[in-house]
């Protein structure tokens, strides 16, 4: 079986490293792979000594871009610029998604430019993009995160926002609670 | 032909309104006294932060790390929404 890999971006690891539930992260990834540039960027005591405590264990491990690869993310982002219907990305975001497309990762970011450039990018096509919100559904749905109420499941959403001052969409929260609720045969 | 994508109507009207909805919460939600309060700059990038969501540009804007700025965001009730 291969291996799941994720990439994260740093505004994703930093807000997630404030969540109490945070070891779930890896718990359903094999490895998280933290880019150089983007552990340059995390100064915040709590994140930088959760982050490298997981390096330690080897759940998460440092990535060293390629020169070829950071050649691609510069192309990514000037393709990015050049369309009106995009949000900017900059290199971390970048090299966390030309990586992915090579290696099959999913990209951990909160990067609403990231989201959108691997939403509508042709040549990002079938690179996966999660949020926290994405995470946390997978966990539940996974039973990493165990529950046993809608209320519970609800609940579970909420604690993210409360610890790391985050707001998930409304839309996409609800649609998030109904699938966990489908995938895990709780009735509304 | 054209190199760009051909995008549905639909997506963009989608994408524009989310642009237009998290920009109104992050509106709604910041503390106005505590972001009248800083030095130029942070007063500045907050108020970027809350026009656009780039959280980037706007700790580069307060001249500051990323992760601190982040906090500044915690403080100035201001939150992130993707």
């Amino acid at each position: 079986m291969s291996r799941k890999f994720a990439i994260s971006d740093t505004c994703f690891i930093i807000d997630w490293s404030y969540y109490k539930r945070r070891e779930c992260l890896v718990k359903l990834f094999d490895i998280v792979l933290i880019p150089e540039q983007v552990l340059l960027e995390v100064e915040d005591e709590r994140s930088i000594s959760w982050i490298s405590l997981q390096l330690a264990r080897g759940k998460m491990q440092l990535f060293t871009p390629s020169p070829s690869d950071l050649r691609e993310a510069e192309r990514l982002i000037l393709e990015v610029a050049s369309r009106p219907y995009l949000k900017r990305i900059d290199i971390p975001e970048a090299l966390c998604l030309i990586v992915a497309r090579r290696i099959n990762a999913i990209v951990l970011t909160e990067n609403r430019g990231a989201l959108l450039a691997a939403k509508l990018l042709k040549e990002l096509k079938g690179v996966t993009v999660w949020r926290a919100l994405e995470v946390i559904r997978e966990s539940l749905v996974r039973g990493i995160i165990k529950v046993t109420s809608e209320k519970g499941v609800k609940d579970i959403f909420m604690e993210y926002e409360r610890d790391t001052s985050h707001v998930f969409p409304k839309r996409e929260l609800e649609k998030a609670v109904k699938e966990v609720l489908r995938c895990l045969g709780m009735k509304r | 032909m054209s190199r760009y994508e051909e995008i549905d109507e639909k997506v963009l009207k989608k994408i524009l309104e989310e642009e237009i909805e998290f920009r109104r919460i992050r509106r709604e939600s910041a503390d106005w006294s505590f972001i009248e309060k800083q030095p130029p700059r942070i007063k500045a990038a907050l108020e970027y932060y809350i026009e656009t969501g780039d959280i980037r540009t706007s700790s580069k804007i307060a001249g500051l790390n990323l992760c601190v700025f982040r906090n500044i965001l915690r403080q100035a009730r201001i939150p992130v929404i993707t």
